[in-house]
């Protein structure tokens, strides 16, 4: 009896992992063959028109917007985890409910921060449709995301390490800085790569902010499209061509990620290792 | 006299843990700390240097005069006060990066950034940790790929880098092999002449084998204090004695 | 607490205790095979003195077993000393009974004069080893202190019978031979007594880590 039951199990086991390797790889090759087969340079080279929808402005404006946004977002999330793990006290009321509105903020769908973007930056501080309007909103959707990561990288640096640095007398900033941060680096720099897949796979949000001007943006007060924005909007207005151009995008999408994790894994070794040797 | 507890009592918010503690640490010696768990020795150790403070809700009345000067009063650093007495932990924490790096974390924590200033300090430190030998060759490689002992040592070396009047180990060895025990053992003995020492430890032997001095703790008192070979011979106090022949409970 | 080692430390100290008692019954039949010419008896003891080295290496077995595997300290560490100092006085005390009982032995089918004095002195030595295992059986710094007060006695008791055989000697030069063995009996009597007062030594350290006055630990 014992038999049949570890035996089914281990069945199970294995069928879960069949279709989801199946479904992963499937996906990934049906887009990667339909991206390539729809194939051919000048829809990266070239001009933008309206019958060679090229996509070389949305890879700057996507590559413009991954740094812009992380020089946002990536300091002000890790400044205000170190001050929640290392300088609020325990039972502060104020960080309660810093806590509490980074909790929310994670949960709320994006195209909320849409709307929210649009009116604050786009409207109210004036900066229309553009990539700064999407920069901001976008980065205020990831604050939460780091802030939490960060947390806990930094809570998962063992206190023995704070103790022996207070120990030999160096003060808290210090201890901060050169011990518990660079201890914590690697889950920081997991939280940072993490958010690039968020910047890059945004959509919702961004058709509000950053709009949706196919163009190489001259300035970061201009509008233009993100590669997903460029996917959504090729696939609604394009017919069957602009599906091709979707498909392509898509391809170049999946490249792009696949060239930035091997970066940032390679990145994060070298930190890692830079600092424990 | 180098360091003088007088009447201190300690509290974990209601919970009191040190109960009018009375202690003197003389110079040059080693004083050992012993007691069941929670009885408050690791306490005491840690509000010598005030590694306490970072306890938040502890609470301390009374006095704790280092050198004649209240470490609680209102002129000390803190930093400065931790630089002077130095701290070694229960498990070896060495700080993720190279041998060199740790021992060169404190001074330059201190001020000191001249390369040839740290380089004399990093081999005048394992030195007298007795450990350069062993590490010599490997200043460059993380400290975290030594062994449990050498790690140990290195943070003794760390500890002594700042040039301390006092080190303070708790449990040191408890993480460690009979081999690196015997080691460390050796070594506190040597560094006596130089420094004063203030060890908590579980192992009644290792109190027996280098302490000058042992005071039993129990209940977050202090039963006996007194010469080591004495209380270990001829103890006062039944529960000292109870506690020391293994018959305590 | 500590179930193991207090059970190690009774076996001990029922060792301790068979071996007194073995102790005190050797000195038993010796002296009353001196006084009652029972050859048998003497023989006895003479070919008895294997026991006392057997019960003697047992005693160093079990406190070095112990020393080794409970690393004892305070009042246990001077309960092992005190085992592994007392018994060799008492194994002295053993082989000194023996020496009387080859003398004793050696008279068989002669006559054999005993003064007062050395059938006193043999009482007295009798009290003085089962004074002294009393004590170590009790834990005793009265019956201890007693014991000095009796070897007082015995030395002066030795003392006076050296001087006697002295002049008989000088007096019958054919009691030569007789005075001698009576001198070395008397001799081997002061021993034991010296013995039985360095028990007592070791008793009053196991209490207070004091010997002869000194502190030891």
């Amino acid at each position: 009896m014992k038999n049949i039951v570890s035996l089914s199990l281990r069945y199970f086991v294995y069928i879960a992992m069949c279709l989801t390797a199946l479904s992963l790889f499937g996906i990934l090759g049906y887009i990667l063959i339909n991206g390539v087969m729809a194939f051919r340079p000048s829809l990266i080279i070239g001009e933008y028109t309206s019958s060679n929808p090229a996509i070389g402005f949305s890879v700057f404006t996507t590559c413009v917007m991954i740094v812009l946004t992380l020089l946002i977002a990536a300091p002000l999330s890790i400044f205000c985890a170190v001050y929640l793990t290392e300088y609020a006290k325990r039972k502060n009321r104020l960080v309660t409910w810093i806590r509490l509105a980074t909790e929310t903020l994670a949960g709320i769908p994006s195209i909320v921060f849409g709307l929210f973007g649009a009116i604050f930056f786009g409207t109210v501080m004036r900066l229309g449709y553009s990539i700064m309007t999407g920069c901001l909103t976008v980065a205020i959707m990831l604050l939460p995301v780091i802030i939490r990561q960060t947390e806990e990288a930094i809570k998962s640096v063992p206190d023995m390490y704070r103790e022996g640095s207070y120990g030999l007398g160096a003060s808290k900033l210090r201890t901060v800085f050169r011990i518990v941060l660079p201890s914590a680096m690697p889950g920081i720099l997991s939280a940072v790569i993490l958010s690039m897949g968020r910047i890059i796979g945004e959509t919702a949000a961004l058709i509000f902010t950053l709009g949706s001007v196919a163009q190489f943006p001259g300035s970061l007060l201009d509008s233009s499209r993100s590669l997903a924005v460029h996917m959504y909007i090729s696939t609604r207005d394009g017919g069957s061509a602009g599906r091709e151009v979707a498909f392509f995008t898509g391809a170049v999408l999946i490249v792009v990620i696949l060239l930035m994790n091997i970066g940032a894994s390679y990145l994060g070794g070298k930190v890692g290792k830079d600092f424990e040797n | 006299m180098k360091i003088k507890v007088e009447d201190m009592n300690l509290y974990y918010d209601t919970f009191q843990a040190l109960i009018n503690v009375n202690l003197d640490v003389v110079e040059n010696e080693i004083t050992a700390f012993i007691g069941p768990s929670g009885c408050g020795k690791s306490t005491l150790l840690k509000s010598l240097n005030r590694m306490n403070d970072l306890v938040e809700s502890c609470r301390i009345t009374g006095k704790i005069l280092f050198d004649g000067e209240d470490i609680y009063g209102k002129k000390m650093n803190v930093n400065v006060l931790r630089k002077r007495m130095g701290m070694v932990f229960q498990k070896p924490n060495p700080f993720p990066m190279s041998v060199y790096d740790n021992i060169a974390y404190g001074p330059r924590t201190h001020g000191i950034k001249k390369k040839r200033e740290l380089d004399r300090i990093v081999e005048e430190s394992l030195k007298n940790a007795a450990i350069w030998d062993e590490l010599k060759d490997r200043l460059k490689k993380s400290a975290l790929a030594i062994s449990g002992g050498q790690q140990q040592r290195l943070c003794i070396a760390r500890a002594l880098a700042v040039k301390p009047e006092v080190i303070l180990l708790d449990e040191p060895t408890s993480a460690l092999d009979p081999i690196s025990t015997t080691k460390i053992e050796d070594l506190l003995t040597e560094l006596k002449d130089r420094y004063t020492i203030v060890i908590v430890t579980h192992n009644m032997g290792q109190a027996a084998r280098i302490s000058d001095k042992t005071a039993f703790f129990l209940h977050g008192e202090i039963v006996e204090f007194g010469k080591t070979i004495e209380l270990f011979s001829r103890p006062k106090d039944k529960k000292t004695e109870d506690y020391i022949t293994g018959r305590f409970g | 607490m500590r179930n193991r080692f207090d059970q190690e430390l009774k076996k001990l100290h029922d060792d301790l205790v068979s071996m007194g008692t073995f102790i005190e019954k050797t000195m038993d039949k010796t002296m009353s095979a001196f006084r009652t010419n029972d050859y048998a008896l003497a023989r006895e003891v003479y070919d008895n003195d294997d026991i006392a080295d057997e019960l003697e290496i047992k005693v160093e077995r079990r406190s070095l077993r112990i020393l080794l595997s409970q690393q004892p300290v305070a009042r246990d560490l001077r309960t092992i000393s005190t085992a592994l100092k007392m018994i060799t006085d008492m194994e002295r005390i053993c082989d000194q009974a023996k020496s009387i009982s080859e003398i004793v032995l050696r008279f068989e089918g002669k006559e054999f004069k005993k003064t007062a004095d050395i059938l006193q002195m043999s009482e007295k030595c009798v009290i003085m080893v089962n004074k002294s295992i009393d004590a170590f059986i009790n834990d005793s710094l009265e019956l201890a202190s007693d014991i000095e007060k009796l070897d007082d006695e015995i030395d002066a008791l030795f003392k006076r019978i050296h001087d006697s055989m002295a002049t008989m000697i000088t007096h019958d030069p054919n009691s030569v031979e007789q005075a001698i063995d009576v001198l070395m009996i008397a001799k081997y009597l002061e021993r034991i007594g010296d013995h039985a007062v360095n028990i007592s030594e070791w008793v009053v350290f196991n209490i207070t880590g004091e010997h002869k006055h000194r502190l030891l630990i």
